[in-house]
């Protein structure tokens, strides 16, 4: 027997047409305008681990890039977070990994965003900030095909049907790419230099996709043109610097 | 600040009660759940962050659910709760939100398999480890088990009064799971003992009255920790 949710999807649509009529009805608290940041170790706040000290430490919300585009933004926006270091744009890690918890299913943006989308709603916007970690584990990777994985997730957060239709999920939801911010020495993966170049090939193959399919993009890098000291994660003044970019950017899109 | 995850289901990610009358669904901003009045109440010593998924259940996938868009074990609060933790670090403690599916789905789950399912999320908890420690996060967390609050009518759902009896039995049996396994305890049930609307889902009072209890379980928690220090 169904429980949680009672309606079938066809009654909650009647339920949308019917609030949109009444929308005047909101006397409580003006509704936030809610924003998902969906991405890899650079939304969860992963900085370089030290290899003496061999700890993690997470920056926290306040300091995250995300945190930082709150401020920004203002009370009237809600920014949310769904981020899982080494989260891909649309591919299984090798379950052999050393130490996670996890099956490799699990670091698939792809995979993961339904859920994720779920548990966030009602969301007017997904940030992106996936695409580093594909390179990453295959720097054979061509442009196109990265490229086409950034896509397929916008097209997925366009065509999210809520499994919960909800009143305040009225219109569909849209998606900023956060382009792959850039890659830099790695002591201990030769591999960057080739992922590097296509990450930089791919930025432009990026906005000519987002036209034509109607998705947003910006480019992360140019705020962040160095990344850590590890190639890979940002500390707190890049957060900075991105944050405000994020900010600008989302402000952009929601007020076309 | 000691940050405590919400690990729930309709009822922690604020899922109102439906009117049948309009078939209206509504989705309660935090800071009116459970989870953020409490959070509010413990403010600034502690932090409550939300991982919720209308529909999830203790431990068990939803093939029931195979037309909503997600994988059937998207729905498994133990598949998903590593996930969850590794998403949400770092943590003190996490609450345990879950049951009421378990329950609605098979009422007649006997008090063994419905501890077996709780048991298995908490082994889970205990056992939890990221590939390095996390500056913040001390291992193992602490965990709190809710008893699930009192089922009302449930009009679209026949098997809401064996559900509730289930519910009832099944509060002296998570009591005494939690004191055997150093948990913390909460019982919903205290605050919530029935509900109108759709028999199922917590409306804005009972949020109300549920963050109070459990930000008053956590307050007392913690300080007899202190105490017994």
């Amino acid at each position: 027997m169904k429980s949680g949710f009672l309606l079938s999807r066809r009654e909650g649509l009647a339920g949308l047409a019917l609030s949109a009529v009444s929308a005047p009805g909101f006397a409580k608290a003006k509704p936030k305008i809610r924003i998902l940041a969906f991405g890899a170790s650079n939304t969860w706040g992963f900085q370089p681990v030290d290899a003496k000290e061999r700890v993690l430490r997470r920056l926290s919300f306040d300091e995250r890039w995300t945190g930082v585009a709150q401020r920004s933004l203002g009370a009237d926006f809600e920014i949310v977070e769904d981020a899982l270091p080494g989260r891909t744009a649309g591919v299984d890690r090798p379950t052999t990994q050393a130490g996670s918890s996890l099956p490799g299913s699990a670091f698939n943006g792809l995979t993961e965003l339904p859920e994720a989308l779920a548990r966030n709603i009602p969301l007017s916007l997904v940030v992106l900030q996936l695409g580093t970690n594909d390179l990453m584990l295959d720097a054979t990777l061509s442009a196109d095909a990265l490229v086409e994985r950034i896509a397929v997730l916008c097209r997925t957060i366009a065509r999210f049907a809520p499994p919960i239709p909800l009143a305040n999920q009225g219109k569909p939801m849209r998606a900023l790419v956060m382009a792959p911010t850039g890659i830099g020495p790695m002591a201990n993966n030769s591999n960057w230099q080739q992922a590097e170049a296509t990450r930089i090939k791919a930025w432009p193959e990026l906005q000519a996709a987002g036209l034509k399919e109607g998705f947003s993009v910006f480019d992360g890098a140019s705020a962040v043109p160095s990344p850590g000291i590890d190639g890979l994660h940002f500390g707190a003044e890049s957060h900075r610097k991105l944050g405000r970019l994020a900010a600008v950017a989302i402000r952009r899109v929601l007020s076309d | 600040m000691k940050r405590i995850l919400a690990y729930g289901d309709s009822n922690t990610w604020g899922f109102l009660p439906i009117d049948f009358a309009v078939g209206k669904l509504e989705r309660l901003p935090f800071s009116e759940s459970w989870a953020g009045i409490a959070s509010a109440q413990l403010a600034p010593d502690f932090e409550i962050v939300v991982d919720a998924l209308p529909g999830r259940t203790l431990g068990v996938d939803r093939p029931d659910m195979a037309t909503r868009g997600l994988p059937s074990h998207a729905w498994n609060g133990l598949a998903e709760l590593s996930a969850a933790l590794i998403r949400n670090a770092p943590l003190d403690a996490i609450i345990l939100a879950l049951g009421t599916n378990d329950l609605l789905l098979e009422p007649e789950i006997s008090v063994e398999a419905y501890l077996e399912r709780t048991q298995a999320l908490v082994t889970s908890v205990k056992a939890f480890k990221l590939p390095l420690p996390l500056i913040g996060m001390e291992a193992p967390m602490r965990v709190f088990v809710m008893a699930q609050h009192g089922f009302g009518e449930t009009p679209t759902n026949p098997n809401g009064p064996q559900a509730e009896q289930k519910r009832a039995l099944l509060v002296g049996a998570l009591r005494a799971f939690s004191e055997n396994h150093q948990c913390g305890f909460i019982d919903a049930a205290e605050a919530v003992s029935t509900l109108g609307g759709d028999g199922v889902h917590l409306d804005r009072a009972a949020h109300r009255r549920l963050g109070g209890l459990i930000a008053n379980t956590l307050e007392h928690f913690y300080h007899a920790g202190e105490r017994a220090k």
